[in-house]
């Protein structure tokens, strides 16, 4: 195939063993060529991360909103005004008592505007028919905080603030009105027991007792408190610092004696030392945010869940290399060990100068747990929680060390897909109103592997953070 | 992973399988693209092109002959077709121009003579480099190279002579290699007598 020329032959000898070294972005174009864009998932789920936040918590305040407008009863006024009306007219025939007898409470001070003008002289037109002695409440006086008695031809009249309706009024006018009622009816209750005997009550006064028990139902339903929801949620963000552990166990037990025994006989054996006896790292900060929703199980014992995005972040300290060097990565498979060849400039021992790899990896979890209120005073109190947190590697750059510990290669290929994490956590909390302000310590530990069982150098991470948070509950 | 198991896995589009095989052939297909590339950047182009053809064309691998041999020539083929589409492709040019060319000592770096002689390639127009690379360092006769490159294969050796003496004068100037002796036998013959 060559000609045979000294020249010729002198730079295929020179040439064929030259090698250079491609930029990542090469591999990456490759990469996209072939399989297609990497979907970024993280920008995936943060995105419905944020918006289910927001929508829940939107429709959340939204529902707060509704409770606290939402009268306290519904009564229909125009069916009351019609029958204030009614009993207007019906007043006009003087024989009949119940123009004075307790009006429903749904009647309100508009309907009594209406009414006042007219009213007067029904009152003293039923005045003189009603029996000499008896006692009458006149619901339709001006509006007035006192309850005044007067004789009139020897009867008595109580006048009283009506009972008006509470749908129109607000919070501090239907509580003066409550209490102008409770004076009202009591006012009413000791008329109509100071004028008849227990049997004749309801007898001589039956749409009085009628009405004053209506009436009683009905003040009895006060300014309540709600009954609070059992539900509530939390956003909270939490700033950490990742650890890691090594294991080379699957190593030494395994790639080593294989190693070993392909060295001739009287070759030296180079055991290299424990593997966290060669690394240099160091921890970084990184965060966890999430948004949870509690369930009440009892008083002081919730069921927490909710969408966590974890950013894990450590350094690892190595030196540069002028070259790219062969590294070999040994994997245990079914069929053995398995060698992988990766070319890096990093390299663990020496190199033209130090540098620092930045390993950082994006995760989404899905805590699901349990907190327990420790303690619980009017405004501070103290929690704990723990929980187990299924957990997803989104995007990651990491690397991975040799088998031989010497170099520091590119990693992503091998880091497992899915990870079990737990973590425990004590807060101490501050409630205002219905807010719940917590601050507190975190530990959370990741239970398999970062990489794939294939890898035998196992690395195990453990993140210390601090949480602050916020609870608001539903009611 | 062995060649095979390389193989299997990227005609089954495994990404493992096909980054393990970019890694194992990349470095020397590199300097393949660099000696037919006048830069680097050009040269990166070529070999993420060269390499998508050979992933896209894996399953025509036949198994006759080196692997690598096969990645080579699917590599070279897409360095020509990328001067050709860059018009990259000079005229010829007259012996006496390798005598205008300095060689800076920093645009040759010192790292190894291996990098020097390439560099050394480089400084060629790109039709020589072209014709030099496919000839002395590829294999390829000069009819395959005139196919090749839509020239008759007489300009072929022409274009390989020049090619040639340019490299050599360079290579002497930078005394990577030494001029060649005169030969004086007839001389030392008439001596004797």
């Amino acid at each position: 195939m060559y000609q045979d020329d000294e020249f010729e032959q002198f730079l295929q000898d020179e040439v064929k063993q030259h090698r250079m070294y491609p930029s990542d972005h090469v591999w990456n174009n490759i990469r996209t060529e072939l399989h297609g864009y990497r979907s970024w998932h993280a920008l995936t789920f943060i995105s419905v991360f944020i918006i289910t936040a927001l929508t829940l918590s939107t429709v959340l305040s939204t529902q707060q909103q509704n409770v606290h407008l939402q009268p306290l009863s519904v009564p229909n006024v125009h069916t009351s005004q019609q029958q204030a009306i009614a009993a207007n007219h019906a007043a006009h025939e003087k024989s009949r008592q119940y123009f004075n007898t307790l009006a429903p409470s749904s009647i309100n001070t508009h309907t009594i505007a209406e009414l006042d003008a007219t009213n007067d002289d029904l009152l003293a037109n039923t005045i003189d028919n009603i029996t000499p002695g008896s006692t009458i409440i006149n619901t339709q006086a001006p509006k007035s905080s006192i309850i005044t008695t007067k004789n009139i031809n020897n009867v008595r009249v109580l006048n009283a603030t009506p009972i008006v309706s509470l749908n129109t009024m607000t919070v501090a006018e239907t509580t003066e009105a409550l209490n102008n009622n409770e004076a009202v009816l009591t006012a009413k209750e000791d008329a109509v027991n100071a004028d008849a005997t227990t049997e004749d009550k309801e007898e001589k006064y039956p749409l009085i007792t009628e009405n004053l028990k209506t009436a009683n139902s009905s003040v009895s339903k006060k300014l309540s408190p709600r009954k609070l929801s059992k539900f509530g949620f939390q956003f909270y963000i939490t700033p950490s610092t990742s650890y890691r552990r090594l294991s080379d166990e699957k190593v030494k037990d395994i790639i080593q004696p294989a190693a070993s025994a392909a060295l001739p006989v009287n070759a030296p054996l180079n055991q290299p030392a424990n593997v966290n006896e060669v690394v240099r790292h160091r921890p970084a900060v990184g965060m966890e945010i999430g948004f949870a929703v509690l369930y009440n199980i009892s008083d002081r014992l919730k069921l927490k869940t909710g969408l966590q995005l974890n950013i894990r972040h450590y350094q690892i300290e190595t030196f540069q290399s002028s070259t790219y060097d062969r590294a070999t990565i040994s994997l245990i498979n079914f069929n053995g060990i398995e060698n992988i060849t990766r070319y890096s400039p990093y390299n663990n021992n020496v190199g033209y100068k130090q540098t620092e790899l930045a390993n950082k990896v994006y995760q989404l979890s899905v805590p699901i747990g349990l907190q327990w209120q420790v303690l619980k005073g009017k405004h501070l109190g103290m929690n704990a929680e723990a929980s187990v947190q299924p957990t997803l590697n989104l995007n990651k750059n990491v690397y991975l060390l040799s088998t031989d510990y010497r170099h520091y290669a590119d990693g992503n290929d091998f880091v497992r897909k899915w990870n079990i994490n737990t973590n425990v956590g004590f807060n101490l909390t501050y409630t205002s109103g219905k807010t719940i302000w917590q601050l507190g310590p975190q530990i959370r530990y990741q239970h398999l592997p970062t990489f794939s069982n294939k890898y035998p150098i196992k690395e195990y991470l453990l993140d210390y953070g601090m949480r602050i948070g916020l609870t608001k509950a539903i009611q | 992973m062995t060649e095979q198991a390389i193989i299997a896995g990227c005609l089954q589009n495994d990404a493992a399988a096909q980054r393990e095989l970019y890694n194992r052939f990349s470095p020397k297909m590199l300097s393949v693209c660099y000696r037919f590339a006048p830069n680097r950047e050009d040269a990166e182009d070529m070999l993420q092109e060269g390499f998508i053809k050979v992933f896209t064309q894996i399953h025509t691998f036949q198994n006759k002959g080196a692997f690598e041999g096969w990645i080579r020539r699917i590599i070279v083929h897409t360095c020509i077709n990328f001067l050709k589409k860059h018009k990259k492709f000079n005229e010829s040019l007259d012996i006496s121009y390798a005598n205008t060319v300095h060689v800076k000592e920093e645009t040759v770096p010192s790292i190894m003579q291996a990098r020097q002689i390439i560099e050394c390639i480089r400084l060629l127009p790109v039709g020589y480099r072209t014709v030099l690379n496919l000839y002395a360092l590829e294999g390829y006769s000069h009819k395959e190279i005139g196919i090749m490159l839509d020239i008759e294969e007489s300009t072929s050796r022409s274009q390989y002579t020049r090619a040639k003496a340019m490299l050599e004068t360079i290579l002497i100037r930078k005394k990577i290699i030494e001029a060649p002796k005169q030969d004086f036998q007839w001389l030392t013959a008439f001596n004797k007598t």
